[in-house]
């Protein structure tokens, strides 16, 4: 199993150098790599049904490295594979025109990936891990084309809303462990009772459908869909409908044992129902292809959130086998409105039509999804619509089915609208020849969306492993009272016919409310944020940072000393006694180097200052290999020189009459410099004199500890192994600053 | 020459790390004043005439390697930043003990060396020595 998640990785890693060789190759490669996956996970679940796999990883908090193939995360991880496959095969032929396409199949391995350890983790943390990853990915991708300001701006504001939702989601997860007292999954699921009767069950509850609803675009966090349309369309078709905002979906399923409760259903039903409505509503009036796509994703996604808010049995098969079509029929609609923007390049759905004779293939490919999502039998769609109507009757909530059929009649409208635009009506719209390796990928998941309905056994089959563990059937039938699921398929069927019928006149009826209603949106909360913070940074920045190194450092020091000075209450500390010769040595090194300080202090100009300070720091050196610490003594001295030379060539660049000191500003600096002087003074005599601090080191100084790391140089032994986490800490700080330091100076090169 | 020296005593220094003084910090400030004083004495052109490569990728394999070693005693089956101790038997030459912890060390080097000398050359900028 870890080779199956391992294989996308290690497609991401080849992609880069596979693409500058021949272009076009890393689709090649990522997408077998994803079709291997696919086959791996589907030998394993039909030879050995569940499987688990476990490797300690950060033992001291008991949390593993844990994989768990389970009925859902087989389902899931299919799709991620399966779908994601055809999608690389689709960006082979869409991707032509691109440039740094090694770049984009990178990134879209290394969604495959997360998307696929996140459904197949098993410990908690791994979980949370693979979920920013795919926030991450998500993000690398929307802003795929680095120098549209319109790219940027959307992925920022997808990386804010899914970040803070990866946020809520940690929070619910550590507290989930805590109480449990384990981050295994297996262990979790098992506690759902204690969990649910527990003081902190509601918060809980909050701040995970806080994460559910920012990866999972449910209204109002949905604002990100939309603008992350941006992106290429095989993304769009891949992120944006088929994976990453099913992650959210995923994590309703999975940990609906541990957290369904009537409350649960109170929060999620509204949550998922007004979704669905507002999607809907916006995907009428939307005229761009993608967008109109992107809000349809955000109504179903609200549809399949309300259904895992009914809390039966229903719901669930609803949810799952809904999820299953609109992954499938969605991609393929994406893919569709990529090859039809490729071909005639336009993406306004009010200047198209006609294209059906042109493009057979891909009209066909669309008027089976767009059936399907508006839920036509025989097609897969129809058979979770009437499953998730169902649902809505036993949910318990009256106004429930209603606005079910509501939002069925809008689906309906949209979707058939969709389609008669593009390729039905009459309209004159140049178009290139229909690219066939583009066509087929989207027709083959239109025609498993077609098999779902004629088939329901399939369904069937992936569904209910899932949902045996509950015991159910899969069956389309009456309810009972005044509405039954076919009854409300016929009366959704006619809303929709209705809205068609009218669709111009909605729409712009529906653009005119739109732009009246747009003060009071979220999007307008959002950016409103976004201005808000950006002024107070602005302001903040003006008043802190106004040019001035000398502002700076005063700021600094005078805060440290203030730190250092007031907690303590003011014990003498002891002073060593002098008792050998290299005592005095070093004692004689100590006031050297105070002369060097006062001269660097004293000199004119900042050249002497500066070599009066590197003076300082070889006598440094000097204690060090006074006081037996080669290791020090060495690095001291590099680190030094390296210093040095940098001083010097930045100072060569430093026009000469920034560096005179003032006069004015002589007795602030004296007192400054006398209160650091005494702070830090006085806090090493007094950690030295090990009256408030035991000796840290002496925990390592222990000669038995030689067996276990093999090194006799405690130094570098606790630098590397004991402490080796720090020291990861320590040289990613390095590498950053280099980092800053190189931006920063780029201007430099202009001068 | 001088190049040579300094990068055979670095490394010498980075091996020796664990039993004796040394370690991968001071091994990179070692290497990266040798190219200090290339820099300063040649200046830039010379001394990337004869080096040529990205310093921040040489940052940048540093982290990933120091990570790597971070994730390898998984695979033994020993949680992570474990240091496995392996012994190589080199026939006459006697048997070397070698930690994990010099991968790790290696990292770190490469690192320390990245860094610096990406600050150093934005300081050098088209000069020609001081």
């Amino acid at each position: 199993m870890v080779l199956a998640l391992g294989l996308p990785f290690f497609a991401m890693l080849l992609s880069r150098p596979l693409e500058d060789l021949r272009k076009g190759s890393a689709a090649v490669v990522s997408g077998l790599a994803a079709i291997s996956s696919f086959i791996l996970l589907m030998m394993m679940w039909i030879l050995g049904g569940q499987v688990s796999v476990l490797y300690p990883w950060i033992a001291s908090l008991g949390i593993s490295f844990a994989l768990r193939l389970d009925a859902l995360s087989f389902l899931f991880s299919l799709l991620v594979t399966g779908i994601g496959g055809l999608i690389l095969l689709y960006s082979r032929g869409y991707m032509v025109m691109e440039e740094d396409t090694g770049r984009f199949y990178a990134y879209m391995s290394l969604f495959m990936g997360s998307m696929l350890g996140l459904v197949l983790s098993g410990d908690l943390i791994l979980l949370f891990l693979f979920w920013e990853l795919t926030t991450i990915s998500s993000f690398l991708l929307i802003g795929f084309h680095r120098e549209e300001g319109q790219a940027i701006r959307s992925a920022i504001k997808a990386l804010i809303i899914t970040g803070l939702g990866g946020v809520a989601l940690l929070a619910a997860l550590l507290i989930m462990g805590l109480a449990v007292g384990s981050f295994r999954l297996g262990e979790v699921l098992a506690s759902g009772e204690a969990i649910k009767n527990s003081s902190f069950y509601i918060p809980l509850l909050l701040l995970f459908l806080l994460a559910v609803a920012a990866k999972s675009a449910q209204f109002p966090l949905h604002i990100w869909l939309p603008d992350a349309m941006v992106a290429p369309t095989p993304v769009s078709a891949y992120l944006h409908s088929a994976a990453m905002v099913k992650a959210g979906i995923f994590l309703l399923v999975r940990f609906l044992p541990v957290l369904a409760t009537p409350d649960w259903q109170a929060l999620l039903i509204p949550l998922g129902t007004a979704t669905m409505i507002v999607g809907g509503v916006q995907a009428i009036r939307a005229w761009e292809l993608k967008r109109i796509l992107a809000y349809s994703t955000i109504s179903q996604l609200g549809l399949l959130a309300s259904a895992f808010g009914v809390l039966s049995i229903v719901g669930q098969e609803a949810g799952l086998l809904h999820l299953l079509n609109h992954a499938l029929l969605k991609a393929s609609l994406f893919l569709v409105a990529g090859i039809v923007t490729l071909t005639t390049g336009l993406k306004d759905i009010r200047h198209l039509g006609g294209l059906g004779r042109r493009m057979p293939i891909t009209a066909a490919t669309c008027g089976l999804a767009a059936a399907s999502l508006a839920g036509i039998p025989p097609l897969g769609g129809f058979l979770s619509k009437e499953l998730y109507f169902e649902a809505t009757l036993i949910s318990g909530n009256p106004w429930m089915p209603w606005l079910a059929v509501l939002g069925g009649g809008l689906t309906f409208g949209y979707s058939i609208r969709f389609f008669y635009a593009i390729f039905v009506r009459k309209g004159n719209v140049t178009a290139s020849k229909e690219p066939l390796s583009l066509a087929i990928p989207a027709l083959i998941l239109a025609a498993l969306t077609l098999a779902l309905g004629v088939i329901p056994s399939l369904g069937e089959g992936l569904v209910s492993p899932y949902v045996h563990g509950q015991g159910h059937r899969l069956k389309v039938l009456t309810a009972g009272g005044l509405l039954s699921p076919p009854i409300m398929s016929v009366l959704s069927a006619g809303l929709g016919l209705l809205i068609l019928w009218r669709y111009e006149g909605l729409a712009s009826f529906l653009e005119r409310a739109n732009s009246w209603l747009r003060r009071a949106s979220p999007n307008t909360i959002f950016d409103g944020m976004a201005m808000t913070g950006r002024w107070a940074c602005a302001t903040l920045g003006v008043l802190l940072q106004n040019g001035s190194l000398r502002r700076y450092t005063a700021a600094l020091l005078l805060f440290l000393g203030a730190v250092l000075v007031t907690p303590f209450s003011l014990p003498v500390p002891e002073v060593p006694a002098f008792t050998d010769v290299r005592d005095t040595v070093l004692a004689l090194v100590v006031v050297a180097m105070v002369i060097f300080a006062s001269l660097a202090a004293a000199v004119r100009d900042t050249l002497h200052a500066v070599l009066s300070l590197s003076g300082m720091g070889f006598l440094l050196a000097m204690t060090f290999m006074l006081l037996s610490a080669p290791d020090l003594a060495m690095t001291q001295i590099l680190v030094e020189m390296v210093l040095l030379v940098i001083f010097l060539l930045v100072l060569h660049r430093i026009p000469f009459r920034a560096l005179q000191p003032s006069r004015r500003r002589g007795p602030t600096d004296i007192l400054l410099s006398l209160v650091v002087a005494v702070g830090v003074a006085y806090v090493v005599a007094l950690s030295l004199s090990a009256f408030y601090f035991p000796s840290v080191a002496l925990r390592y100084l222990d000669p038995t500890l030689v067996d276990l790391t093999g090194g006799m140089n405690v130094v570098n032994v606790v630098v590397t192994d004991f402490r080796a986490f720090d020291t990861l800490g320590e040289i990613t700080v390095i590498g950053l600053a280099s980092l800053a330091v190189y931006t920063l100076l780029r201007r430099w090169k202009a001068d | 020459m001088v190049l040579y020296v300094g990068i055979l005593f670095s490394l010498t220094l980075l091996l020796a790390g664990h039993n004796e003084p040394g370690g991968g910090f001071v091994a990179g400030a070692m290497t990266a004043s040798v190219f200090a004083l290339l820099y300063l004495v040649y200046g830039k052109d010379y001394v990337e005439a004869r080096f040529r490569a990205d310093y921040r990728s040489i940052a940048a394999a540093g982290l990933l390697i120091t990570v790597l070693f971070t994730l390898l005693p998984m695979a033994w089956g020993e949680p992570a930043l474990s240091s496995i101790i392996l012994s190589l038997d080199l026939g006459p030459a006697g048997s070397l003990k070698v930690a994990t912890a010099v991968g790790f060390d290696f990292g770190i080097y490469l690192v320390v060396v990245g860094s610096i000398l990406t600050i150093l050359r934005r300081g050098a900028g088209g000069e020609e020595g001081v």
